[in-house]
């Protein structure tokens, strides 16, 4: 990597300050704003890196600016490369990435929003995660932001994107649903049946979650991590706790790290039975939806036996796992896998003779796979439109490493591709877990207790969640305490997708469309 | 005699609707391996939207707040044409037969007009996707209708059901189960069924009918919603039938039509299955593949009438 | 956000398109990644197609066969009076072949 900071400094000169290489695989380099645009150019055309996610943080304290980062990746090589740009507060803009990188649109804006950096030549001037009551100058992860009392409302509007025409309207779906899921807005222009463009707004329930970590000990924040996504839990809490590990330089144990794998695919394999059967049940397909709702229940019951959790929650902790798995439990899992292996092919194999289901499913929602690529999309619904990606095996963690498993990619793109990526990831599912726990040594499942974090330092941790990658930040101050939280959630990646998916497609397919993609509201407003 | 029976066929009507609808959801839940609601539930459920209080949005109009009663007083009027277990309806003449469709549509009308009343867009929507499809529907209802008129020689509801009554079972041929095809397509859509509408989805952007009725509350929703069962009983009662009459009670004795009843309601309930059976097997087609199925329906009906006018009957 | 009535008979239109032959055309907004650019503008029109079919050549047809007709009206009296002469004489043949 050394070679790395040696090219870069030799094309841009001084604005390459000091690097760091002291978290393994995380390369650290300090560059100057303005050269941001350039680099990441460079980085991402010439070196063929991939831009994963950017942020700021509130470092006036101690170094006097905000600190701008950038989050790069080499899936080859297994590296991330984190650019780090101070931003004084006499001049708090930067050049904005979104003209050369669409996927940094959400991103730039959550950072003006919240931070108050302003990024310039951004095409969308609205704000993003503060709704328009929110008064302009205020800014919530400011470090001198006080947290307590209301903030009164002031008056504003948010203007929508529409398509101009006669006869064309709009159809407003929200925040409040029919169902019981979280709030979020979509806004048609239709004209008749066929959808001309949707606009989503979302961050209804954004609750500064990345906020409430500052200055909390290690659990706390497993335990915050594990709410910001009620079916990711465990995801979430995996990546924070690897964030924190690789941070203060531990190795967890071998069993810790295969217990963790486990409960990893087991949310994998709820989540995603729970999703087919969200997708049959929007098509009307109430056999195959019943069916397949029983199996996600009984993969839950299965995971309270084992952990005392529905949602696997209590069982990641800083250092490892909290408790173990009896040998009767893992007899009992391996013989539960078996029964829910041949239930779940059952149903499938039923689902697939059904004409009138196919039909609704193929050819709907397709997303191209360019767009996937440029707007940076993740997980599941990457991989059905073609984007051969996955955490699990390009950067591994935990145990994974030695694992031997498959990853589905599919072409198409369309609700049926979707569907398939998640069945065939939960055949690999099961036999992972099969290996996993096959090849788990005895030993402890927790290191000894870690009294503080180290301080000044930061580092990133990474799982493949059911929805696709999720990234956690964590920096510490001078007295190790967590400054910094950055939470990339696969929804927050995913969102923009949709307004894609659904074009050239009706209005009526909208639903199996957006449950087909499975976002959470919640992991994306944070 | 005659009238006190016709009249007690209406109250019939109106009590036993709500059960088939009942019996489709138990034969679903069974098939989910769920329990289902007992026959209780959905008397219970029509009661309890008799006793809640309603909302009325203040820029609704007239047609608004007069839909439901149009709705259901024009559905009994239908149900006065139909005969059940006796051979005669209360208001049975010659041509009720086209009668009985207008007054279905009558009330399809002013159903679209107060979905689009308060202006929410999924009330546009459901009235606009309704129209189309019924559009579509009427005419096959209608030429089916017309090719059971010729050959039962007559355009009165209960004249059909006698003639068909007298004839011997299997020669009712070829031409008239096409016709049968047609209109069970036809009660698909009328009464909201998979593969058409899903009557259980909470999903207002797939909606048909329940679109269209989205904004009422308390006793207008529940006048609404017993029309709909009627008028899915209505269909159930002429396709039962016409295509399978035998059993009617012509005379008025006690044993006659205690028979009759008994026999009409197991081939109510029968046909019943048959639509709970289509709704377990099917997911719901594309909006725009029912036009499919109904041009289907269209063509049957063609066929039957064309069938009958040019090889005979 | 009411519905509009384009949007309304859009069912029909679409269900009937071989009749009524709908043209859309939409704009694609003109800056920003090509990929990403969404609809700008919409225009739907329906080929007239009872008014090219049926209502046009009927009223043509009328046109010139009135215009053909015109020509018995001259505005000279006489003519006129010979009209009426005319047509007693025929009636009077007529009620006289069909005694």
């Amino acid at each position: 990597m050394e070679r790395m900071v040696e090219i870069l400094k030799k094309k841009f000169g001084d604005c390459i300050g000091k690097s760091s290489d002291a978290i393994p695989r995380q390369l650290h380099i300090q560059i100057t704003k303005d050269v941001v645009v350039k680099i990441s150019r460079f980085l991402v055309e010439s070196l063929e890196m991939r831009f994963l996610f950017l942020f700021a943080s509130d470092d006036r304290k101690e170094s006097h600016c905000f600190h701008l980062r950038y989050v790069f990746s080499i899936h080859h090589l297994d590296q991330f490369i984190v650019l780090c740009a101070p931003v004084r507060e006499e001049d708090v803009t930067f050049p904005s990435l979104t003209p050369f990188l669409p996927r940094a649109n959400w991103q730039e804006r959550e950072v003006q929003d919240l931070f108050g950096l302003v990024a310039q030549g951004h095409p969308d001037p609205r704000g993003l995660i503060l709704h328009e009551d929110w008064p302009k100058d205020i800014y919530p992860f400011r470090k001198d932001f006080v947290q307590s009392g209301k903030i009164p409302r002031q008056k504003g509007e948010y203007i929508f994107e529409k398509v101009e025409g006669e006869g064309v309207f709009e159809i407003p779906v929200g925040p409040v649903h029919a169902g019981i899921i979280e709030p979020g807005h979509f806004r048609f222009s239709v004209a008749g049946e066929s959808i001309l463009k949707l606009e989503i707004r979302h961050f209804y329930t954004h609750k500064g979650t990345e906020k409430l970590g500052e200055g909390k000990n290690p659990n706390q924040l497993l335990c915050l991590a594990e709410r910001i996504s009620g079916d990711n839990s465990v995801s979430h809490a995996a990546a924070a706790a690897q964030a924190l590990e690789t941070l203060c330089g531990i190795q967890i144990p071998k069993r810790a790290q295969c217990l963790r794998v486990v409960l990893l695919e087991l949310e994998r394999i709820y989540n995603h039975m729970a999703d087919i059967a969200g997708v049959v049940l929007d098509v009307a397909f109430g056999f195959g939806s019943a069916q397949l709702a029983r199996s996600r229940e009984r993969a839950m019951r299965l995971n309270e036996r084992l952990t005392g959790s529905r949602l696997l929650r209590g069982m990641i902790v800083f250092g490892g796992v909290r408790n173990d798995l009896l040998d009767l439990d893992m007899k009992f899992l391996i013989s539960e896998i078996r029964e829910m292996k041949a239930d779940f092919d059952e149903v499938i194999q039923i689902l697939w003779n059904v004409s009138s289901f196919m039909d609704r499913v193929q050819s709907t929602g397709m997303i191209k796979k360019e767009i996937v690529e440029t707007l940076g999309g993740t997980g599941p619904v990457a991989r059905a439109s073609g984007v051969d990606r996955d955490l699990r095996r390009d950067h591994p963690y935990a145990i994974y490493h030695e694992l031997l498993f498959m990853v589905p990619v599919f072409t198409e793109g369309d609700v049926e591709s979707r569907i398939k990526v998640k069945m065939q990831e939960v055949y690999e599912s099961f036999k992972l877990i099969h290996e996993a726990i096959q090849g788990m040594p005895e030993g402890n499942t927790c290191v000894a207790e870690v009294a503080t974090l180290k301080p000044m330092r930061s580092a990133l941790g990474y799982v493949e969640s059911p929805r696709g990658e999720c990234f956690h930040w964590i920096a510490t101050d001078q007295k190790g305490k967590i400054a910094r939280w950055k939470i990339q959630s696969p929804s927050f990646s995913n969102w923009p997708l949709i307004e894609y998916a659904v074009l050239e497609n009706i209005v009526p397919d909208f639903p199996v469309i957006n449950k087909s993609m499975n976002l959470s509201y919640s992991g994306n407003d944070r | 005699m005659n009238l006190i029976l016709s009249i007690a066929q209406i109250v019939l009507v109106l009590i036993l609707a709500p059960s088939v609808s009942w019996w489709i959801k138990k034969i679903k839940a069974l098939s989910q391996n769920r329990i289902g609601p007992t026959i209780l539930q959905v008397y219970a459920d029509l009661g309890k939207l008799f006793q809640k209080g309603m909302v009325i949005s203040d820029q609704a109009s007239w047609i608004f707040r007069a839909m439901p009663y149009i709705l259901f007083s024009s559905a009994l009027m239908a149900a006065s044409l139909v005969p059940l277990f006796f051979k005669s309806s209360l208001l049975g003449f010659s041509g009720d037969l086209i009668l009985f469709v207008y007054f279905l549509a009558l009330g399809r009308f002013f159903l679209t007009l107060a979905a689009l009343d308060t202006g929410t867009t999924f009330g546009g929507m459901g009235s606009s996707r309704e129209m189309a499809l019924s559009s579509l529907a009427e005419p096959a209802l209608l030429l089916s209708f017309f090719a059971l008129a010729y050959r039962a020689g007559t355009l009165s509801i209960e004249g059909i059901v006698l003639h068909f009554s007298l004839e011997a079972p299997f020669p009712i041929l070829f031409f008239t189960s096409m016709a049968f095809g047609s209109m069970l397509i036809v009660t698909f859509v009328e009464s909201g069924r998979i593969p058409v509408d899903n009557p259980a989805t909470h999903l207002e952007l797939t909606m048909i009918h329940e679109a269209m009725i989205l904004e009422y509350s308390g006793r207008c929703l529940a006048l609404i919603e017993w029309a709909h069962q009627i008028k899915q009983f209505l269909f159930l009662s002429l396709l039962v039938n016409i295509f399978s009459p035998w059993g009617l009670a012509d005379s008025t004795m006690g044993i006659h039509l205690l028979f009759s009843f008994l026999f009409f309601l197991s081939k109510i309930f029968g046909l019943a299955f048959v639509i709970g059976w289509v709704e377990i097997h099917t997911a719901k087609l594309r909006l725009f593949r029912v036009p499919d199925l109904l041009a289907i329906a269209f063509v049957f009906a063609v066929i039957s009438l064309l069938g009958q006018l040019m090889i005979g009957r | 956000m009411q519905y509009t009535a384009t949007g309304y008979s859009k069912p029909l239109r679409r269900i009937f398109s071989f009749l009524y032959q709908p043209a859309r055309r939409v704009e694609v907004e003109d800056d920003g990644l090509e990929v990403l650019r969404t609809a700008k503008r919409f225009e739907s029109k329906v080929h007239p197609f009872f008014e090219e079919t049926f209502y046009k050549p009927l009223s043509r047809l009328i046109l010139s066969v009135s215009q053909k007709v015109k020509a018995i009206q001259t505005g000279h009296i006489q003519l006129y009076l010979s009209y009426i002469f005319v047509t007693l004489v025929l009636l009077l043949i007529f009620l006289r072949i069909s005694r």
